[in-house]
């Protein structure tokens, strides 16, 4: 290939192992943004310039530049904290962000409208309950999912460890975000390594997860390297490796799509590491640096053929996969409510709206958490759905947990099934990305839905709907059984198809709908749904059994059909 | 035609006279290349050159010093030279800021026009003269025979102070005053007029120099130097514009709502220069005069007489009478006719007196203080209306047909009640787009950029006293000038009134704003204000001044003030110097023209 490297590849290499010039960056009291270098830069340490968009062409008519702030996102591996960290994080988005947390997808947590003069406290301050945000975005593995399942407790631990055990072995060698955030020592040139990563990192970004059957919440087969955990008599013997999954497409690029992770094979729980650093070494080398479009790890198993792919890992990694153990999910939300581990505790699955932690009117979800935190004395799990789960309660503390969440609308209780299991990404006005609205419209438009599937009869039906402000993807929406994908203000793609364990992609049934035409579309879908669907039929499997929707079954050949 | 562009090829003169002519007018005011374009008609009309005005200036010649910030004490003094030399009196009129003070020694007679700041302050201008004269080793000036005249605002407390300080110890040293000291308030017109007139009379009955027939002559000869026929655009005589542009530039959260207004300029009729303020006549809200009306129980119909004219009341509370800026006098005005004890108390205090007037407009007396009064009392209560000054924000180098301005738009509650001032709500509520507005250029002959385009400059502002540097970097870029500029401005939120930040931001992109340095009072915990940002590059500031820097600050009095405190300290600090040699150190820069103010 003799296309030239993308820009972003020359910005890396100069960046000195990421550390461009956001030191010079933040010392520039003009402007309330970084150079724009350093925009890609900051990615790696966890952040993301972003700006108001609702006040851009305002602020320019004051002559004003536009209210840069940034995102910061956190690592956290399988989502878990301790309440002591959940109050340090909860102030410091209330005292220098701007005033809410943002729960993710990737069992995360964010922080959005961060002044470029509070970045470094920011950072200083995750950092004094020992949380960093390296990798929290940027061409480096991302934030490691895990099914953070409450009830096999002793499993969940020790799948758990694993997820740290990947995250700290992926995790970037550089000194340079103790150096610039954290006034750690400079290393002298020449000294630094990155063994994995190499000055270049990765050529896009890279993200892992781990599953524990029969629960698919992480969407294992949406990620770039993917873990199912293999028990035995509750105790963890291995794992099923994935490898491609995806979501991102780009806007009329026929080229890109989403993709399912392929299986690789059984691995012993030993060997976990060295096959995930294969994976990713063989990324870096063989993943596309020209174009950004192309450059996932998906598109390199596809150039390059599963079982070349596959041999290239084992070889790598100096194993052989064992044929995968066969597996069976049931689900890909949130169990609310409280259940019992088999340790005797018990774990209180909470609804945040969209992840939202904010304090409004009759639903003061902050407070409440921070409330709950002060009491609580086991840890705090973000889930992968965007939700809390407080974990770890003896029998005596259920009572106080349970009066502070329902105090503060935290419960899942009065809420529809299609609600609890909606999703959405974060989109206007701060997402750069967004082309449509997603978290400030979904619940207006899950509304209408519910009006339409109670005039149906099928108030109770479980419906994964999720809505994304762009092709992207950040909240799964080709996974969903109803996904509404941002194409410009007020229109959305309408992805039909899921089938509700996040083990077949949707498709695109109508383009760019309004609301009227998304209502239209869905009363008459819904409606025959009703009428005809068998037993325990979810809504994918009656449109793709109808023959409403083909069934997506090889993206990088049928996906655009 | 506008200076820069002459050229030889459309003119009759060649290249090296086009370059001397250049030279010549390169650093004049309109006024000036005025009465040079008059000189020049009236050379063309003899037909040969005159002879060269370098004879000996003759003893009897009578200075006329003037010390102005906003232009009316040299308004006033050249209109008393104009009179002088119509009388064919040997006069030479001359800013305090060109005059070698040591030269006082060798004069006969001076006549001092003065103008006073702030809380008692000489004009930049004034600065040299003043600290000179007062000084101990002032020289002893038995010669002289001297009237002075001051400007000023009688609602403040050190009324006329620089001009009670000139007239007190010119006495001191021994000079002969030959007319009392006359103080003018902010309506001088008529008193300086006046004044003028009796000046001239003394001169005459003194024996003051007796024209030569040979001077006379000159004068004939010279119908151009008269200021009447080619008179650029002044206060009283101003120039009608309109308004192109009313832009918000601070965000609908920010306490302050600033504007940045651009009026239409014709370059021919009207010429400025980075640094000069623009006066702008405005009229009052009528909503404004309503409330007066019927407060007053008075009919706007009613004819009033002003300044020898008769017009309608309602007309005359508009367009002639200051309603915004409640005086003092008015206060004690209103006072003896209301008669009730609670004001005959607040007006036998001037200080509680001064607070009252500063924060309330006439109408704010009118409901407290409610009276009974005819319209030609009410008219003979309030003072004459009054233009108000604007910094200019743009350079005519950038732009040649348009003046920018920065106006904060001055909101207040007085009992309850919204109040709008003046002439920022005239020029931003009020007045439509197109809509048309009288404006004069109020000359700041000590805010000027160096002569040396090399020269660096340091330039703090805060709130819409950033607004000359604008024009200045404008001016820099158009002209190519390689000094380096810093930029030193503070306000309260940098996400709200970062006033221009897109100007600032394309400025240091075009390689033109070396350093900026902001302080945002309302951001963080700690108020910080441009005076904090300054101490805290210390280092910097004296390396710039050794450097040879330019230092000029612009914005309020108080704010002034600290500034000038750290100025005092940061070279006491860094140059290692005491109280008094830092003080020294500052003053020099005064006196080298180096430290330029403009407060209000």
């Amino acid at each position: 290939m003799n296309a030239p490297l993308h820009e972003n590849e020359l910005i890396k290499r100069r960046s000195h192992f990421l550390r461009g010039t956001l030191k010079e960056s933040m010392a520039d009291a003009l402007t309330g943004a970084i150079s724009a270098e350093d925009t890609q830069i900051s990615k790696f340490h966890g952040f993301y310039q972003q700006d108001d968009r609702d006040h851009r062409q305002d602020r320019r008519e004051h002559y004003l530049e536009p209210y840069f702030g940034f995102m910061l996102r956190a690592r956290l591996p399988g989502g878990v904290c301790t309440p002591a960290q959940w109050l340090a994080i909860d102030g410091i988005g209330r005292t220098l962000a701007n005033g809410t947390l943002r729960l993710t997808t990737r069992q995360s947590f964010q922080y959005h409208g961060i002044l470029k003069p509070n970045l470094k406290a920011v950072i200083r301050g995750i950092n004094k309950v020992m949380i960093d945000s390296i990798g929290g975005c940027g061409d480096v593995n991302r934030n490691v999912l895990c099914n953070p399942n409450p009830v096999e407790s002793a499993l969940h631990l020790e799948v758990y460890e694993w997820a740290k055990r990947i995250s700290e072995h992926l995790l970037p060698r550089t000194r340079a975000y103790h150096e610039i955030w954290l006034d750690g020592e400079q290393v002298a040139g020449g000294e630094e390594q990155e063994p994995i990563y190499g000055e270049t990192y990765l050529p896009r970004k890279f993200k892992t997860a781990i599953a524990v059957p029969p629960h698919n919440d992480v969407d294992v087969y949406a990620n770039d390297l993917g873990f199912v955990a293999i028990a035995e008599d509750g105790r963890l013997v291995g794992f099923n490796v994935l490898a491609g999954g995806g979501m991102g497409t780009t806007q009329g690029d026929r080229s890109t799509y989403p993709r399912l992770a392929d299986e690789l094979g059984f691995v012993a729980p030993e060997q976990t590491l060295a096959v995930a650093e294969a994976v990713v070494t063989t990324q870096r080398d063989l993943g596309d640096r020209h174009d950004r479009r192309q450059a996932r790890l998906k598109y390199t198993i596809e150039r390059m053929g599963l079982d070349a792919f596959r041999a290239e890992v084992e070889g790598r990694a100096d194993i052989a996969f064992a044929p995968p153990r066969p597996v069976h999910f049931t689900d890909q939300g949130d169990r609310y409510g409280w259940v019992q581990g088999q340790d005797g505790r018990w774990h209180l699955t909470l609804y945040i709206e969209s992840g939202r932690v904010a304090d409004r009117p009759a639903h003061t979800a902050m407070t409440g958490l921070r409330e709950i935190a002060r009491i609580h004395q086991g840890d705090l799990r973000i889930t992968p759905n965007q939700n809390l789960i407080v974990a770890g309660v003896p029998e005596v503390r259920k009572g106080d947990i349970e009066a502070l969440a329902r105090e503060h609308g935290l419960l899942a209780e009065g809420h529809s099934p299609l609600r609890l299991q909606g999703l959405s990404c974060v989109a206007l006005p701060t997402c750069p990305l967004a082309m449509a609205e997603a978290e400030r419209y979904f619940p207006q438009l899950l509304a209408r839905l519910e009006q339409l599937v109670q005039k149906h009869g099928l108030a109770d039906q479980s419906l994964v709907t999720r809505m994304t402000g762009c092709p992207n993807g950040c909240a799964r929406p080709y996974l969903a059984e109803v996904g509404f994908v941002g194409k410009a203000p007020g229109r959305y793609n309408l992805m039909l198809g899921g089938n509700g364990i996040g083990t077949r992609l949707t498709r695109l049934y109508r383009e760019n709908l309004d609301e009227a035409g998304i209502l239209d579309a869905l009363d008459s879908l819904l409606g025959r749904f009703a009428e005809q669907r068998r037993p325990d039929e979810r809504f994918g499997d009656f449109l793709i059994r109808t023959g409403i929707l083909r069934p997506v079954e090889n993206p990088a050949e049928d996906y655009h059909d | 035609m506008a200076l820069s562009q002459l050229n030889a090829l459309a003119s009759p003169v060649d290249e090296p006279q086009l370059r001397a002519i250049q030279t010549a007018l390169k650093d004049m005011s309109p006024t000036q290349i005025a009465w040079v374009s008059g000189y020049l008609a009236g050379l063309s009309a003899v037909g040969s050159p005159a002879e060269p005005r370098l004879e000996k200036a003759p003893v009897e010649t009578i200075s006329i010093l003037f010390g102005s910030q906003t232009g009316n004490a040299k308004g006033v003094a050249e209109q008393l030279g104009e009179q002088a030399l119509a009388q064919g009196l040997e006069v030479r009129v001359t800013s305090m800021s060109d005059y070698n003070p040591r030269k006082l020694a060798k004069e006969r007679w001076v006549l001092i026009l003065v103008s006073t700041h702030g809380e008692g302050e000489p004009p930049e201008s004034a600065f040299a003269l003043h600290t000179f004269v007062q000084g101990q080793r002032a020289p002893r000036l038995e010669r002289l025979r001297y009237a002075v005249l001051g400007l000023g605002d009688s609602s403040y407390e050190h009324f006329c102070q620089t001009a009670v300080d000139f007239d007190r110890r010119l006495s001191e040293l021994g000079a002969q005053r030959f007319m009392p000291l006359q103080c003018c308030d902010i309506d001088y017109q008529t008193d300086a007029n006046a004044w003028s007139g009796s000046v001239l009379m003394q001169l005459a009955e003194l024996g003051c120099c007796e024209p030569t027939a040979k001077r006379t002559a000159n004068v004939v000869a010279l119908p151009g130097a008269k200021l009447t026929q080619a008179r650029p655009h002044g206060k009283e005589h101003p120039y009608r514009t309109s308004l192109l542009e009313n832009r918000r530039i601070t965000t609908e959260d920010a306490i302050a709502d600033v504007r940045h207004l651009v009026l239409a300029a014709d370059p021919q009729l009207l010429r400025y220069r980075p640094g000069d303020a623009l006066g702008v006549w405005f009229q009052n809200d009528p909503v404004l005069a309503d409330a007066v009306l019927a407060e007053a129980n008075l009919d706007g119909e009613t004819q009033v007489h002003l300044e020898g004219e008769e017009l309608g009341l309602r007309q005359a509370l508009i367009e002639r009478l200051e309603l915004t800026q409640l005086h003092p006098a008015t206060v004690s005005g209103w006072s003896e006719l209301t008669g009730t004890a609670e004001l005959k108390a607040l007006v036998s205090d001037p200080a509680r007196l001064r607070a009252f007037a500063g924060e309330r407009q006439f109408v704010d007396l009118l409901l407290a203080h409610p009276a009974q009064l005819d319209a030609p009392t009410l008219v003979g209560l309030l003072r004459p209306l009054q233009p108000r000054l604007y910094s200019i924000a743009s350079s005519q180098s950038e732009l040649e047909d348009e003046v920018h301005l920065t106006v904060s738009v001055l909101r207040y509650q007085i009992d309850g009640r919204d109040r709008l001032g003046g002439a920022s709500g005239f020029l931003t509520a009020r007045l439509g787009l197109d809509d048309p507005l009288e404006v004069y250029v109020a000359e700041n002959p000590s805010f000027r950029l160096p002569e040396d385009g090399d020269t660096p400059i340091i330039m703090i502002g805060a709130g819409t006293g950033v607004a000359p540097y604008r024009a200045f970097l404008q001016e820099r870029a158009a002209k190519g000038d390689r000094g380096a500029n810093w930029l030193v401005f503070g306000n309260r939120h940098f996400h709200r009134d970062f006033l221009y930040q897109l100007d600032w931001q394309a400025q240091r992109k075009a390689g033109l704003l070396q350093r900026v340095s902001l302080a945002f009072s309302r951001d963080g915990a700690d108020r910080i204000y441009v005076q904090q940002s300054l101490r805290e590059q210390g280092r910097e500031l004296f390396e710039w001044l050794e450097e040879g820097a330019h230092l000029y600050v612009c914005g309020g009095t108080a704010m002034g003030r600290a500034v000038h405190e750290a100025l005092l300290e940061v070279i006491g600090t860094q140059g290692d110097l005491g109280q008094d040699a830092a003080a020294e150190y500052v003053d020099n820069l005064r006196l080298a023209a180096r430290y330029h103010r403009d407060l209000y």
